[in-house]
């Protein structure tokens, strides 16, 4: 009689039914197999099976897409710290942010991080705009993804806009207040525009918790939804846009 | 036109004639988009601020009796702040004896009165009390000064000071309506009170 070796124990937890169902095909080493596995993992078929060859020379994109993407992300979880610490109240905001920066474990470095990557985010959009223009890789058949994009430099920027005001300070303050002067110049809807923004009259509580539900969710949610369009399309228009 | 008997005559359909089936894709088509205008327009319905009893509203202040229980110095030209509002409710008679040095007692000046907006028509600051001084609004900010009716007298401000227009209920009820404001006299207005502003002592610079 011969005791199970490690060789039986490797065999026997290959073969269970547990690690087949995680691991469906073999290990992939031939090209058609290596394909498969990319397709039927939820994460990795986020990616494209064939790549083209210029679109891994970084000097072509510089990646800005796919960085304005991670910022998105980087902010999305640090703003998900920063809410457990934040009440958007006129009385409590500006403390909650001092407390954030002196009495909360890391509070420094998780609220410099969404600050800085709220900054560069509006920096890499920008670029990555730049450069699809500047390559002229809004053509046909992009220019649906161009508009797509467009809206989502508006939302980068409204977002920066909303944020602006939770720290509650005189520079958050009066930025609001003179962006929603803006407003009154709106047409046909002058004052009302203004008073949807506020929320009121003036720059208040209404205005912050407004701001802050915005900040927070609708603009996040309606982004990434429209991420998703904008990635699905570029993957349509034949992946990452090439040299014309 | 087929022939082919199995079947049946195939025909296309008629031209200018829409297909039932056409039609309710359609009439779901439309439905679907009335909806979401309607829940469109509901959110911003939802989201557009109820104003009443606020700024921005109508704000009911008192009676002129009200008003002198809580501030008896209303009645001697004093104006009476109400932070509410953000506006100073002025006794015009009683303000224009205060002006000219005469001992005032106006208790219920009936509509004679004036509300101004306190935020400063030059950058918004809000405009503190009545200067005991010179018996002008003196903005601490920049020094834009203002007669008691809120006319333009000196500073950097662009106009006199925004007003608010004010009815008087038949209980005597001063209603002010905050939604409807209204852009100052122009610099150069004098009901009265012309004292010279190099004259007079201020309390700011």
């Amino acid at each position: 009689m011969s005791f199970p070796g490690p060789g039986d124990l490797y065999k026997s937890v290959k073969e269970s039914q547990i690690w087949r169902s995680f691991f469906r095909q073999p290990y992939p080493n031939t090209s058609r197999t290596r394909a498969l596995a990319v397709m039927n993992n939820v994460f990795l078929h986020l990616h494209p099976v064939r790549v083209k060859r210029h679109a891994v020379r970084y000097t072509y994109t510089f990646c800005l897409g796919g960085i304005s993407f991670f910022l998105f992300l980087v902010l999305t979880v640090t703003g998900l710290y920063l809410m457990f610490f934040y009440v958007p109240s006129v009385s409590r905001a500006y403390q909650d942010i001092l407390s954030i920066e002196n009495s909360v474990a890391f509070g420094t470095l998780v609220r410099n991080m969404h600050r800085w990557a709220a900054h560069l985010m509006v920096l890499t959009v920008f670029l990555h705009m730049i450069r699809v223009f500047y390559h002229g890789a809004y053509k046909p058949p992009r220019e649906f993804n161009w508009v797509v994009g467009v809206v989502l430099l508006l939302l980068t920027l409204l977002l920066s806009f909303t944020g602006y005001l939770l720290p509650w300070d005189q520079i958050a303050f009066w930025a609001i207040t003179v962006g929603s002067q803006m407003a009154t110049y709106a047409p046909l809807i002058p004052g009302e525009s203004s008073i949807f923004i506020l929320g009121g009259i003036e720059v208040g509580q209404n205005t912050l918790i407004r701001f802050y539900v915005f900040h927070v969710i609708a603009f996040p949610l309606i982004a990434a939804i429209f991420m998703i369009v904008h990635f699905w399309r570029v993957r349509k228009d034949g992946g990452i846009s090439g040299p014309v | 036109m087929s022939t082919n008997l199995s079947y049946g005559p195939v025909t296309g359909q008629p031209a200018g004639e829409m297909s039932r089936r056409t039609f309710m894709r359609r009439m779901i088509g439309v439905g679907v988009g009335l909806l979401s205008l309607e829940f469109l327009g509901g959110t911003f319905a939802f989201l557009y601020p109820n104003l009443t009893g606020g700024l921005g509203g109508e704000i009911p202040i008192g009676s002129a009796s009200d008003i002198i229980s809580l501030f008896p110095d209303w009645a001697k030209g004093q104006p009476f702040s109400y932070p509410k509002g953000r506006l100073f409710l002025v006794n015009i008679p009683a303000g224009k004896a205060l002006v000219d040095g005469k001992e005032a007692n106006v208790p219920d000046p009936k509509a004679q009165v004036l509300a101004l907006y306190r935020k400063c028509p030059h950058l918004g600051c809000q405009i503190p009390p009545l200067c005991e001084k010179s018996h002008w609004f003196e903005c601490l900010c920049h020094g834009s000064k203002y007669t008691i009716l809120g006319e333009k007298r000196a500073g950097p401000a662009p106009r006199g000071m925004d007003r608010f227009p004010t009815t008087v209920g038949s209980d005597g009820q001063y209603v002010v309506n905050t939604g409807k404001k209204e852009t100052g006299p122009p610099i150069g207005t004098a009901t009265f009170d012309t004292r010279d502003t190099d004259k007079i002592p201020h309390c700011t610079g």
